[in-house]
């Protein structure tokens, strides 16, 4: 673990097509990177849009969700079931499950996006569209998930509380506002640092829905570090990408760590 | 205050919206399901149908003749309990070394591990492939299950929760009988913390089978694919290959992990509570 850790940032010194030897070169991976590549700030771009498209609407989704699944209504076990068997499923089979489903000559849902005025020859090849159907296709995917560890935190807040807010005559509206979610701040706090990390990483989806097209259109961070990588053989380029990645990954991890060190905790037990 | 009528109307809203969001959930996996097991000309049609006629197997069938599916599948087996195994056997006796055992240097050890789960692995994907490569290990099972044998910190650090749930008084006693750590360990720890092994092995068989990049950059050769790198490049590159064979793939490729989740459902719930909160 630390070895690779330390030859990663070595390796981003140096000018390495992995055949030959690698050939010392300082900072100007770093430097091509930051000052002379523009399809680096594009991929970024790209990403940070993608984790705007992803996260609200999934995590509210799954909020909502956990709520009302905390209530014990019927059936709440076999819904439970239900939400996170996308999540099981290998990302692979969804990136192809959900292409065919857009298919533009078979697929389930083009005649109903037609209705909504979506009349993009192929969903996946629009410029517009591709990014945002990407993004749809991970919420559907890891929505259940996110409930499942807001449930988590959900239930770790007692009965009594919610039965003394009834006795003051909180409804149920005031009850989510004024305990459910200030309770549940440190789970929420995790839930949305572990999506941001998750959505700077991804990749599986976007390798079998779009390869990065059309055009550079879906082109992410992680999948062009990934072409960097593996397609140009851009070894020392690939590999300062990947500490610029760590560098920002790290950060998000730092304030989750100093969030929950400065958290009060409120002992209701 | 909320009238018995409007708490009714609320409830029955909620639970209208949770059915549909239970559909959207479904039905893609319910499609794909349906395309394999159909007729081919049916899954042509529009408008759709949700019901097939008959169920017939020929696209499963011409699926697996399609490319060497038997062996991904065989692939695929080897890695997942290669890694499963490694994670359950040195990810439990590690974890209990550090869950039960004095000596120098635990603490500072076991924050090093702690510290390895915070890095992200995009870190050491490419110093592994160049070390693979000097290995001469691309195109083997080496390359693809080495790097996880010796376990993902999160496995370990499942264990040592696991582990220090136990009470220390049964411990006691066995070291009063004369037990070592080993015997220790295999009377004590394993029969107690089965549920452990259980939890840890599934999310370990889950995460194998899912994985995607490191396998997609160790294997060129079709003989050497695991399953989602055989989708993702065999399959998808065919231009013969229809959709109906695609969604036999998809649907061959998932039915194990789905038939794990069903049957070891308390297992996955447990081990999202236990690496969400704390």
């Amino acid at each position: 673990m630390v070895l690779p850790t330390i030859s990663a940032f070595g390796i981003s010194a140096t000018k390495w097509n992995i055949l030959g030897l690698p050939q010392y070169v300082g900072l100007s991976n770093y430097f091509d990177l930051i000052f002379r590549d523009p399809v680096f700030w594009h991929s970024l771009w790209l990403t940070v849009l993608y984790t705007l498209y992803e996260i609200p609407i999934q995590l509210v989704i799954a909020l909502v969700l956990a709520i009302q699944l905390n209530k014990g209504m019927a059936g709440t076990g076999i819904f439970r079931t239900i939400f996170v068997m996308p999540w099981i499923t290998t990302p692979i089979a969804v990136g192809l499950i959900w292409k065919w489903i857009l298919d533009p000559n078979f697929g389930l849902l083009v005649k109903p996006l037609s209705w909504f005025g979506i009349h993009a020859p192929t969903i996946l090849n629009s410029l517009w569209f591709a990014l945002p159907s990407i993004a749809l296709v991970n919420i559907w995917r890891f929505t259940g998930y996110k409930m499942m560890l807001f449930l988590a935190g959900l239930q770790s807040i007692p009965h009594t509380v919610y039965e003394a807010a009834e006795i003051d005559g909180a409804n149920g509206f005031k009850r989510v506002w004024y305990i459910t979610l200030p309770l549940l701040k440190p789970a929420t706090m995790f839930v949305v640092i572990t999506s941001l990390i998750g959505s700077f990483k991804i990749f599986d989806t976007v390798f079998i829905m779009t390869q990065g097209g059309p055009g550079d259109a879906t082109r992410v961070y992680y999948f062009y570090l990934y072409q960097n990588a593996f397609e140009f053989f851009k070894m020392g380029y690939a590999s300062a990408m990947a500490v610029l990645l760590f560098m920002i990954i790290m950060a998000m991890t730092l304030v989750q760590y100093w969030y929950f060190k400065s958290q009060i905790t409120y002992d209701l037990t | 205050m909320i009238s018995g009528k409007q708490r009714w109307l609320f409830v029955s809203l909620f639970y209208f919206m949770i059915v549909i969001l239970a559909v959207v959930s479904l039905v893609p996996l319910y499609w794909t399901v349906l395309t394999a097991f159909r007729p081919q000309e049916e899954a042509f049609t529009y408008p759709p149908s949700f019901v097939p006629s008959r169920i017939v197997f020929d696209n499963i069938r011409s699926t697996w003749k399609l490319a060497p599916f038997g062996r991904f599948f065989f692939n695929t087996l080897v890695v997942t309990a290669a890694c499963v195994s490694g994670q359950i056997v040195f990810g439990s006796l590690a974890a209990y070394a550090f869950a039960r055992m004095e000596f120098p240097g635990r603490d500072f050890l076991f924050l090093l591990i702690l510290g390895g789960m915070m890095i992200p692995p995009v870190i050491t994907l490419i110093p592994l492939f160049i070390m693979m490569r000097q290995f001469r290990w691309i195109d083997t099972y080496y390359a693809l299950i080495m790097p996880y044998l010796w376990g993902q910190p999160i496995g370990l650090f499942l264990f040592r929760q696991f582990f220090l749930t136990i009470p220390k008084s049964l411990e006691d006693a066995a070291t009063i009988d004369g037990c070592g750590h080993l015997r220790i360990f295999q009377t004590v720890i394993v029969p107690n913390a089965s549920h452990a092994f259980l939890t840890v092995a599934v999310i370990t068989f889950v995460f194998t089978w899912n994985n995607f990049l490191w396998p997609l950059i160790v294997t060129n050769r079709e003989t050497m694919k695991v399953l989602s790198v055989a989708i993702a490049t065999t399959f998808q590159s065919e231009k013969t290959v229809l959709w109906t064979n695609l969604m036999s793939a998809a649907t061959l490729s998932v039915a194990p992990l789905i038939l794990l989740f069903l049957v070891a459902q308390k297992n996955f719930v447990e081990s999202i509570q236990l690496s969400g909160i704390k």
